[in-house]
């Protein structure tokens, strides 16, 4: 018997593999007009077969070695199907027969269907699989159909030379040109030494603009579009490859990888790309499977100009072309990068210009046709599929293409805006081949135009200050009711009488016009009217909390050099460097000053608070934010409704911007702020207060919403508008909020505090239950948002970039760090003259003009190369029964060892501890394996920072030891696995939950631990069962599930050639 | 996304400066957007901010600036 070529190998271990499918199937549709004679023809298509031993070869494996038996002449059975049907359906006949799965242990690699219209109307289907074919095989395949053709109508038989080889002669001298791997003179181990080196480091997964996740397991479903370029651009581009010393191919390739790293791919762009594999010329006649895969990396790092990439890419194509001998399959298990059943090995991209010679179709007395069967499936990502087209004289007349795209990633809408987009590249980099690859101008002028009108309404102009917006409120409607605390219920006349008051006491104390002043005080009415009373004497406040340590308030107050702080007399005493308005203590000399306005010049932009983040190096972040900033906010805007009738709770620390959003939001419109007492939301009051005061209006961050819904699920009662935000909001509970109160508006907000409050806004509808998590939006009236590459280019609707924002919110910058600011608010290339802040956040724009936060951009996470969405996962844990709440890291605790870790808090009510190993279950019930966490640890709570956000830096290390690697087996079937297991891995011992994988298993290792389970269990399972039941203890249960073993094949002689 | 262009390291960079005093740094591979001027570099990242550390000593827009005086 004979082994198989290793290109075969691959596509038998795949055939085995997966699920049986026709992705790998190779159709020839031809169409005769004319008077057929079917019994010639079916004659002739044997004749094919007999010629050319590929085409009936089977294969089946023994002992984990594979061999390949090549029928008997004799004992050749064609399936040759003969079938009358109507015009109208041909077309699904053909992509059905197409679609048809073969089992290579099995059926003959070819099979015809004969589709006949009328007697003079027939199409022929021949479909082989790739393993017998390949596009190469096309024109041999058809002349000999038509030679035998025409002999069989003329009474005899076919006059063609024997082949001089055939394909299994192939298969040996493959093995004996490229030689012994271990020898380091052969072929092949100087050729994979090339690879090595070429391919270190290579990306593991090309980031391509996606509509969905990928998922756990291809289904090789896909799509088609056509496109069409021009005449002009193909000359240009001929032209350009000429110019170089290069090729069609590299231009090609080059522009392909511009196109992908704008869209976000990176700078190390990995395509793959068919070579013939027909290395002899007594190849050429021959119908088989030669084609090999080569890889050919990109390298756009450093902003090249497009000529200096193409010779780059001119470079590595020559080197990559003389050492194409090493089959893909043989790199694969060299490179051995981590494997899996969603994506292709080192490549996910594949580029195919077409130079297979066009078969001929000379038909006996009969008009032939050839048609290039659409294909379904798609082996790939995305494959570009490219052919010239030639004018009389053989120039350049434009490329014609085909974009086959993965469905599983893609819709077809966004292949076809991938087709554009490679047009325009093309156009583009044959009209400026000098332009940095980062510069050229990749999106559509209706892409531009989108983008413009998704940035939202102009805002109404800021005219008047901060303060001055609460004195025309109180001139307005003195009597209404402006601040409730407690029993008190203060109205805008008082309010501001007593906020010009303080004003005037902090004049006398020496604070002047553009100066920072610190109020610390416990939230109630005084820490309002301090605050105005701040905004009033031409200084700008900084809140700080009576909870945090004196040392944190003189970080703070230091860094915007405050002289003065309002407060009282026992905090005073904690600040002994600082002059102090005491409130208490000075009370009788305060309601002494005049309760008029005090009419102070005051600039929109001067600085109207400072407010304080942590900073990267341990010192805090002032965020100096002017009057325009706040009022742009708040004024003129419909994220929510505004106005005298909301009454709004201010409960959030008094630290946040949303503090300034609660108090003012109500402030500004004329609306009622009722104050929690304390410094902390506190639940229960909460309820009370929305309950007693019928508060309307509210912002509660997404923990605190989430605790909220499930502690106190009566809280909203008249409450109409809820704003959440700060940090991704949990959809389960989102979609329980939407459930129960449809009437009421939920509102995401979005912004670092950098651009004031809220920079985008989403109103939540019930579509949105099916996203990972809520959106957020589109920007508010007035505030801009730009979502830029590396080269800081808009990126086109769908690919994922980093946020910066500009307009009216923009904070003045860093109180004295005026590096820091240099860096995060910096030159606006859209507005001239004017900054942007640089977010970090990486989103991207739904088609919808609806905008997605996707993470941090500089801490994406990625396991084993794949990219991952921590909160799809936290939102599985929080599916799983009893669990209150989930958050998910990427940890990386021992180096290069990154692994995603859950934890989790349990149902209050829930009487039994939760299982760890059982959550995983669930979740991997659900999840793709690679999404599931790799430990989950219980926690009683989820810690949090002074300011209630998520800290990451307190969730405990996972003890992966108390998961137990290294169990022991349990029954004497679980013995022998463990043997077999570590045998196959060649380690010493294995435990019953132990991943095959992660201990080092490949595909083809899995091929062994079959083959071996099968001899030592009488046991039969698929390949898939390995993938699918990692560990012993899991395969263990599918074997008691499985089959016994199928007869051991008999083994057949065969002469060697 | 692989880096961002302002973050580094290894690339040169100018410090900009516009009408009203404020400051950016700025990648030298990309085109000075329009409103900037060139006020230091190019240079390496650190020493533009270092330059904008100790020229940028009031953080005011100069607007504002010219208007309180």
């Amino acid at each position: 018997m004979i082994p198989l070529s290793y290109a075969q190998r691959r596509l038998w271990f795949i055939n085995q593999l997966e699920e049986p499918n026709g992705t790998y199937n190779v159709p020839v549709v031809v169409r005769f007009r004319g008077p057929l004679e079917v019994e010639n023809l079916r004659g002739a298509l044997l004749d094919v077969v007999v010629r050319h031993e590929a085409l009936r070869t089977t294969f089946c494996e023994r002992d984990g070695e594979l061999w390949q038996e090549v029928t008997d002449e004799e004992a050749v059975e064609l399936t040759f199907v003969t079938r009358d049907c109507a015009e109208a359906e041909l077309e699904g006949l053909v992509d059905a027969e197409t679609a048809r799965p073969f089992d290579l242990a099995v059926d003959m690699p070819l099979r015809a269907l004969l589709l006949s219209v009328d007697p003079e109307q027939h199409v022929l289907v021949v479909v082989m699989h790739h393993i017998a074919s390949d596009g190469w095989s096309m024109a041999p395949l058809l002349r000999d159909l038509a030679t035998a053709y025409e002999a069989r109508c003329a009474g005899r038989a076919p006059g063609w030379e024997p082949l001089p080889v055939q394909y299994a002669d192939y298969t040996l001298w493959q093995r004996e040109l490229l030689g012994d791997e271990n020898d380091p003179d052969s072929v092949l181990a100087r050729q994979l030494a090339f690879w090595k080196q070429e391919l270190a480091d290579l990306p593991e997964e090309l980031a391509l603009p996606a509509d969905r996740p990928r998922p756990a397991a291809g289904s090789h479903l896909g799509g088609t579009v056509r496109f069409e370029g021009d005449a002009d651009v193909h000359r240009r581009l001929a032209r350009l490859a000429q110019a170089d010393g290069g090729t069609l191919f590299m231009v090609l390739q080059a522009a392909l990888g511009v196109l992908l790293s704008r869209l976000g791919a990176g700078t190390d762009i990995p395509l793959g790309t068919p070579v013939a594999g027909r290395t002899d010329e007594a190849l050429d006649e021959l119908v088989g499977f030669f084609v090999n895969t080569l890889v050919l990396r990109t390298d756009l790092s450093g902003n090249p100009t497009f000529t200096e990439l193409l010779a780059r890419v001119r470079r590595s194509d020559l080197a990559a072309f003389e050492n194409q001998d090493v089959p893909f399959e043989q790199l694969v298990q060299e490179l051995n990068p981590d494997r899996s059943l969603a994506r292709n090995p080192l490549f996910q991209v594949m580029l195919v210009l077409q130079n297979a010679a066009t078969p001929r179709l000379d038909f006996a007395g009969l008009d032939a046709e050839h048609r290039i069967a659409a294909s379904t499936g798609s082996k790939f990502d995305l494959t570009l599929d490219l052919a010239e087209r030639q004018d009389l004289y053989g120039g350049p007349a434009g490329l014609s293409g085909t974009l086959q795209y993965s469905a599983d990633l893609f819709d077809r809408r966004t292949a076809e805006w991938l087709a554009a987009s490679l047009l325009r590249v093309l156009e583009a980099v044959a009209a400026f081949p000098d332009a940095r690859v980062g510069e050229l101008d990749l999106l559509s002028d209706e892409e531009l135009a989108l983008l413009e009108e998704w940035n939202g309404p102009a805002g109404v102009p800021v005219r008047e200050c901060a303060h001055e917006v609460v004195e025309a409120r109180a001139a307005d409607t003195p009597e209404a009711t402006a601040l409730v605390f407690r029993d008190e219920r203060v109205t805008y006349a008082e309010l501001n009488a007593r906020a010009n008051r303080v004003a005037r006491q902090l004049r006398a104390a020496g604070v002047e016009r553009g100066r920072v002043v610190g109020v610390l005080l416990e939230r109630g009415v005084d820490l309002v009217a301090a605050v105005l009373g701040v905004l009033k004497a031409g200084a700008g406040y900084t809140v700080l909390d009576t909870d945090f340590p004196a040392d944190r308030w003189k970080a703070v107050l230091g860094q915007v050099d405050a002289e003065v702080v309002v407060t009282t007399a026992d905090y005073a005493e904690r600040l002994p460097e600082l002059r102090a308005v005491r409130l208490d203590a000075e009370a009788d000399r305060i309601a002494a000053q005049a309760p008029e306005d005090l009419g102070l010049a005051v600039g929109l932009d001067d600085v109207a608070c400072v407010m304080f983040t942590s900073g990267s190096t341990g010192r805090p972040k002032g965020v100096v934010a002017s009057h325009r900033a706040l009022v742009a906010t708040l004024v003129g805007q419909e994220f929510v409704g505004f106005g005298p009738d909301e009454v709004w709770l201010q409960c959030s620390p008094v630290s946040w911007d949303a503090f300034a959003l609660e108090l003012f939001g109500a402030l500004f419109s004329g609306g009622t702020c009722v104050l929690q007492p304390g410094q902390r939301p506190e639940p229960a009051v909460i309820e009370a207060l929305v309950a007693e005061h019928k508060v309307s209006t509210m912002h509660v961050s997404a923990s605190l919403l989430n605790f909220l819904l499930d502690m106190y699920p009566g809280v909203f009662g008249s409450v109409r508008q809820v704003m959440t935000g700060g940090e991704p909001a949990s959809m389960p509970h989102v979609r329980k909020l939407l459930e129960q109160r449809p009437d009421l508006r939920l509102v995401n907000g979005y912004s670092p505090v950098e651009n004031m409050i809220f920079t985008m806004c989403h109103t939540a509808v019930p579509a949105d239950a099916s996203s990972v998590s809520l959106p957020v939006g589109r920007p508010i009236a007035g505030k801009r948002v730009y979502v830029l590459d590396n080269f800081l280019n808009l990126v086109p609707p769908g690919v994922a970039g980093e946020l910066y924002m500009a307009g009216p919110g923009l904070a003045r910058g860093y109180a004295g760090q005026p590096a820091l600011t240099s860096e995060r608010f910096v030159a606006n290339p859209f507005e001239p003259g004017t900054r942007m802040y640089r977010t970090g956040d990486l989103v991207r724009w739904r088609a919808d003009g609806v905008m997605e936060f996707l993470g941090r951009a500089d801490q994406q996470v990625k396991i084993r190369g794949f990219r991952i969405e921590l909160g799809e996962v936290e939102a599985a844990l929080s599916r799983c029964e009893g669990v209150r709440q989930a958050v998910v890291l990427a940890r990386e605790d021992s180096p290069g060892d990154k692994r995603l870790v859950g934890y989790v808090i349990a149902e209050p009510q829930r009487q039994s501890a939760l299982d760890p190993a059982d959550l995983r279950e669930q979740v991997a019930a659900f999840l793709p394996e690679y999404m599931v966490p790799s430990a989950v640890v219980v926690l009683e709570a989820i810690p949090r920072t002074p300011n209630g956000k998520l800290d990451r830096k307190a969730l405990p290390a996972p003890d992966y030891s108390a998961a137990s690697t290294g169990r022991a087996p349990r029954t004497p079937q679980e013995e022998i696995l463990c043997a077999l297991f570590a045998e196959v891995l060649g380690l010493e011992k294995v435990g019953i939950d132990d991943s095959f994988f992660a201990l080092g298993g490949h595909s083809l290792l899995a091929t062994r631990l079959i083959s071996r389970i099968r001899t030592a269990l009488d046991a039969e399972l698929g390949i898939r069962t390995v993938f699918e039941a990692r560990t012993v203890a899991a395969l263990a249960q599918r074997l008691s599930r499985a089959g016994k073993a199928r007869p051991a094949l008999r083994r057949r002689s065969r002469e060697t050639p | 996304m692989s880096s961002n262009p302002f973050e580094n390291p290894d690339e040169s960079y100018f410090a900009l400066v516009n009408d009203e005093g404020q400051y950016s740094l700025w990648p030298a591979s990309i085109p000075v957007p329009e409103g900037w001027t060139q006020a230091h570099g190019e240079d390496t990242r650190e020493a533009c901010l270092a330059h904008i550390e100790s020229a940028w000593t009031d953080m005011r827009p100069n607007s504002l600036i010219n208007a309180s005086n």
